[in-house]
C-alpha cells in the first residue's frame, strides 16, 4: 500500500484543486469524472473509480466558482469520496455521501492556500525589487507545488496508507438502513446541481426546452448525446431566426 | 506599430499565462504575479536596461484578476501590445496600462465564466457523467479532449485578438449582439441536456401501497401511469425552489440528506 500511497499523494497534489498546479496539466485530472479514473487506476479498480466519480460529478454539476470563492472543495471531495469508495469495498453510488463532508472540510484547505500563496508573493515584490527574476520564477511555479504538497499530499498519503482497513471496518459497523439511506441521498443529490444550473442559465422563457430534454429520456429512453444532437439543432435554429430578426430590426 | 515581438514570443507569453496564471493565486492579489512571471522573457527581450525590467514587473505585481482561459485571456494579449509600443518610446504611464487591465478584467470574466462554467462544464460534465456513470469510459475521455479543444482554440483566437486589435475592438466584438445570440443559442442546447440529465440521473419513487376496499393501490404505478418521470422532476423543481430563494446551497445539502435518511429508513421513497 507504501507505493500506492505516495501515487496518490503525488496525484492530489498536481490535481486537487485547480490553484497551484499548472492548469495545461491540472485539467486532465481536477474533476471527478477524470479524478475517479485515476484512482480507480492507482487503487487497482478502474471501473468503480470511473462509475463512483461520474455519480460524484453529477452531485457538483451546477457548482459555479467566481472570483477565487469556492462553495465546496469538489476537486479534493472527488479523490477522497472514490478512495474511500474503493478502499472500503463499497457501492459507487455511495460515493456522492461521502463526497460532502470532504468538500465542505476541504474549503479550509483552499483557504489555507489562498492565504499562504500570498507570502509568496509578498516574497515576490522583494525579488522583483532585487531585479531576481529566478526567484520570482520559483515563487511562481514551485513554491506553491510544495504547499500544494503539504496540504494535499499529506492527508491523501495518510488516507491510502491507514485507511483501508479503517474504512472497511467503519463500513461494516454501519447499518443496512443507512447504508440505503446514503445511496437514497445518493441519487436524489444531481438534483442539487441541476437546480443550480437552472438558476444559473434558465431563462423563464427557456424552460420549456429543459422539459423537452427531460421527457425525451422518460418517454422515448434516449440517452444523453442523442438528446444533445436534436438540441444542437433546435439551437442553430434559434440562432438563425435570431439573426434574421436582429438584421430586419436593424434596417 | 514597430513590432519588436515576433510570433514566438507572443505564443510563449500565451502558453506561460495559461498553464501559471493560478499558481499562487491567493486572497490579496490573485493573479498578479501569474501575470509579472508570464511577462518575465517579454520584458526581457523589450527593456535592455535592468531598472527598466524591474520597473515593468513592479507595475504588474498590483492586484488582477480575472478569467483567464477563453476571454479574459484578452487582457494579456492587450497587455504585450501596450509593453510593445511603450518599449517603442510611446507615451504610456504605468497607470494607462493599468487602467485597461482594470477596467476589462471584471466585464470580460464575466463573459468568460458564464462561457466555461455556465455552458462548457454543464454541457461536456453531463455528457461524459452519463457515461461514466454507465461504466463507459468515454464519458472522462470526451470531457477532457472536448475541453481541451475549445479552450486553446478560443483562448488562443482571443488572445491574439487582444493582440492585434487592441482595446476597443475587443470590447467591440465580445459585446456584440451577435455574440450573444451564439450564447443563448448554446443556452437552449445546455438546458436540453440537463433536462436530460435530470431523467438519467436523479432517481426517485414513492413505495406507498394501501388498499382501497379489497384491491392494493400503488401510489408510484398510479404516477407512471399518468406522467412517468414525475417524482424525480418534483425533486428537482423542489430544490430548484430554495436556490432561487436563495437557501444556501449547505443547507439544501442537509435538507437532501435529511430526506434521503429519512425516506430510507421508513422506505417510503426509494431511488427507483
Amino acid at each position: 500500500m507504501f507505493i500506492q500511497a505516495i501515487l496518490f499523494a503525488l496525484v492530489v497534489t498536481l490535481f486537487g484543486n485547480y490553484i497551484n498546479p499548472p492548469q495545461w496539466i491540472s485539467w486532465l485530472g481536477i474533476f471527478p469524472l477524470t479524478s475517479g479514473v485515476i484512482t480507480g487506476l492507482i487503487l487497482g479498480d478502474v471501473q468503480t473509480g470511473l462509475i463512483a466519480g461520474g455519480y460524484v460529478q453529477l452531485a457538483y454539476l451546477g457548482w459555479v466558482s467566481a472570483g477565487g470563492a469556492l462553495p465546496s472543495n469538489m476537486f479534493i471531495a472527488g479523490y477522497f469520496a472514490v478512495a474511500l469508495t474503493i478502499l472500503g469495498g463499497q457501492d459507487p453510488t455511495l460515493a456522492p455521501s461521502l463526497a460532502v463532508p470532504v468538500g465542505l472540510l476541504g474549503v479550509f484547505l483552499h483557504q489555507a492556500q489562498m492565504t499562504i500563496n500570498a507570502l509568496f508573493v509578498h516574497r515576490g515584490d522583494k525579488a522583483v525589487e532585487e531585479g531576481n527574476f529566478k526567484a520570482v520564477t520559483f515563487l511562481q511555479t514551485i513554491a506553491p507545488l510544495i504547499l500544494n504538497l503539504v496540504l494535499y499530499g499529506i492527508p491523501a498519503f495518510l488516507l491510502v496508507y491507514y485507511g483501508g482497513t479503517t474504512a472497511t471496518q467503519i463500513f461494516a459497523a454501519i447499518p443496512e438502513w443507512l447504508v440505503n439511506g446514503l445511496s437514497l441521498v445518493g441519487s436524489l443529490m444531481p438534483a442539487l446541481g441541476i437546480a443550480m444550473l437552472l438558476n444559473y442559465i434558465g431563462k423563464k422563457e427557456y424552460l420549456p426546452l429543459f422539459f423537452i430534454g427531460y421527457f425525451l429520456v422518460v418517454y422515448l429512453n434516449l440517452n444523453l448525446m442523442a438528446v444533445a444532437v436534436f438540441g444542437a439543432f433546435i439551437a442553430l435554429f434559434y440562432y438563425y431566426q435570431a439573426t434574421k430578426e436582429r438584421k430586419a430590426s436593424n434596417v | 506599430m514597430s513590432s519588436k515581438l515576433n510570433k514566438k514570443d507572443i505564443f510563449n507569453f500565451y502558453f506561460r499565462w495559461l498553464g501559471w496564471s493560478h499558481q499562487a493565486y491567493n486572497y490579496e492579489r490573485l493573479e498578479a504575479m501569474g501575470m509579472t512571471w508570464a511577462l518575465i522573457p517579454i520584458i526581457k527581450k523589450l527593456y535592455s536596461e535592468k531598472e527598466d525590467q524591474i520597473a515593468a514587473m513592479k507595475r504588474h505585481m498590483l492586484f488582477f484578476n480575472t478569467e483567464p482561459f477563453h476571454i479574459g485571456i484578452a487582457i494579456p494579449g492587450i497587455v504585450a501590445a501596450l509593453e510593445e509600443e511603450k518599449a517603442s518610446g510611446a507615451n504610456i504611464s504605468d497607470d494607462d496600462i493599468n487602467s485597461v487591465k482594470i477596467g476589462l478584467m471584471g466585464p470580460l470574466a464575466g463573459i468568460g465564466d458564464s462561457w466555461f462554467q455556465g455552458l462548457v462544464f454543464p454541457i461536456l460534465w453531463s455528457l461524459g457523467a452519463s457515461m461514466a456513470i454507465e461504466g463507459n469510459i468515454l464519458g472522462p475521455i470526451l470531457w477532457v479532449v472536448f475541453f481541451y479543444l475549445q479552450m486553446i482554440g478560443i483562448g488562443w483566437n482571443v488572445f491574439k485578438m487582444g493582440y492585434t486589435q487592441g482595446k476597443n475592438a475587443v470590447a467591440n466584438i465580445l459585446g456584440s449582439e451577435k455574440f450573444k445570440t451564439v450564447f443563448e443559442a448554446l443556452g437552449i442546447l445546455g438546458l436540453m441536456v440537463v433536462g436530460a440529465l435530470g431523467a438519467n440521473s436523479v432517481k426517485a419513487a414513492l413505495n406507498i401501497t394501501f388498499n382501497v376496499g379489497q384491491t392494493p393501490f400503488d401510489i408510484q404505478g398510479f404516477l407512471n401511469s399518468i406522467l412517468p418521470g414525475l417524482v424525480p422532476l418534483a425533486v428537482i423543481f423542489g430544490v430548484y425552489q430554495m436556490i432561487r430563494r436563495k437557501v444556501k446551497p449547505l443547507l439544501v445539502i442537509l435538507v437532501i440528506f435529511a430526506v434521503g435518511l429519512i425516506g430510507g429508513y421508513f422506505g417510503f421513497l426509494t431511488a427507483g
